[in-house]
């Protein structure tokens, strides 16, 4: 009896594992905003095989710099495939930041990584196709959502990395992705 | 009386190597500060954040200010998740720690603000710290530079 439950167990998780699937999500779209030399950046004429998107700006403490930090620990473990995957930190801090600055502020973490700005205007229409959240403070300091969107070759949105997720867990499903 | 002698040198050995593992930086009274480490951030990042475990062996206390040369303004702050949303907020009333009670300064989570960096910090330095307490205490504690929790200074074990 136990066997045959076994059995069960196992061609159950067998089905299940065969064909995982990564869904489209239902969020995203081009991004048009300016990079480094005050240029003009679309995601559509610049997609790598991975995109990782995160918005933040560079006088945030404690968030960004941590995320950032993942990113480059994600580079390691990506050893030659980091090639295949470009991060896109989008500064929120239209007061502060600037292309140049959000751009150094990056390549201080990774190397294929891309720093982006816009007018409030453009920012916001980028944080509403994405369905994410920002809000500036009196004080400066910005409230914002701290998903990292993965959007594949297509320019599909297709995974949301929350916070908690370790470089080894978005290597996995990078990796996954990448064999598409 | 040999065997005495070489356990005796193995028990001063073994008080050398343990005394040199502990962590602990900073030990005033009844406060401990272990591990303090603040984040390197790069040189166009004008802010960055620092942490530690304090650990309050005393009477119920308050770390009301911290200062330091680094950056012009020192403040003491909160990162609050609300679902997918970081926010961030000063603590006016500084952090509460009660009696044998440990609090940790976390990414994340608690956390020491230094506002408009001075200078561009160094991996690896040692950066001096004030921190002034409810009851009168003022501590300089040492925060080594680090690019994130990993490779700053492992964790106490001892706990």
């Amino acid at each position: 009896m136990n066997k045959i439950i076994l059995l069960l167990i196992l061609i159950i998780t067998w089905n299940c594992q065969k064909n995982p699937t990564i869904q489209q999500l239902d969020i995203g779209g081009d991004i048009s905003l300016t990079t480094k030399g005050n240029k003009n950046w679309q995601l559509s004429q610049n997609l790598k095989p991975i995109n990782l998107i995160f918005f933040g700006y560079t006088s945030c403490p404690d968030y960004c710099p941590m995320t950032l930090a993942k990113y480059k620990k994600l580079n390691q473990l990506l050893g030659e495939e980091k090639n295949k995957v470009q991060y896109i930190f989008i500064s929120l801090d239209t007061k502060k930041d600037t292309p140049d600055s959000v751009q150094s502020y990056v390549d201080f973490y990774v190397e294929n990584g891309i720093g982006l700005i816009g007018s409030e205007e453009e920012i916001q229409k980028v944080i509403k196709e994405f369905k994410a959240f920002y809000q500036v403070n009196p004080d400066g300091s910005i409230d914002h959502s701290t998903y990292t969107f993965l959007v594949d070759k297509n320019g599909k949105t297709r995974y949301l990395f929350r916070h908690q997720q370790n470089p080894n867990e978005m290597l996995q499903i990078i990796q996954f992705l990448l064999k598409e | 009386m040999e065997n005495f002698r070489n356990l005796s040198v193995i028990l001063i050995i073994f008080f050398i190597f343990s005394s040199s593992c502990k962590k602990t930086v900073s030990t005033q009274q009844s406060i401990i500060i272990e591990n303090p480490w603040i984040r390197l951030v790069p040189s166009s990042a004008k802010v960055t954040a620092g942490y530690a475990i304090i650990h309050n062996h005393g009477q119920e206390n308050t770390l009301l200010e911290a200062s330091s040369d680094i950056s012009e303004v020192v403040e003491l702050h909160e990162m609050i998740h609300d679902g997918s949303i970081m926010k961030m907020r000063k603590k006016e009333d500084g952090f509460a720690i009660g009696s044998h009670k440990t609090l940790h300064l976390k990414p994340g989570g608690y956390h020491i603000m230094f506002i408009n960096l001075t200078r561009q910090l160094q991996d690896g330095e040692k950066v001096p710290v004030q921190l002034k307490w409810k009851n009168g205490e003022t501590m300089n504690v040492e925060f080594k530079v680090a690019l994130d929790l990993d490779s700053s200074p492992s964790p106490n074990h001892h706990e």
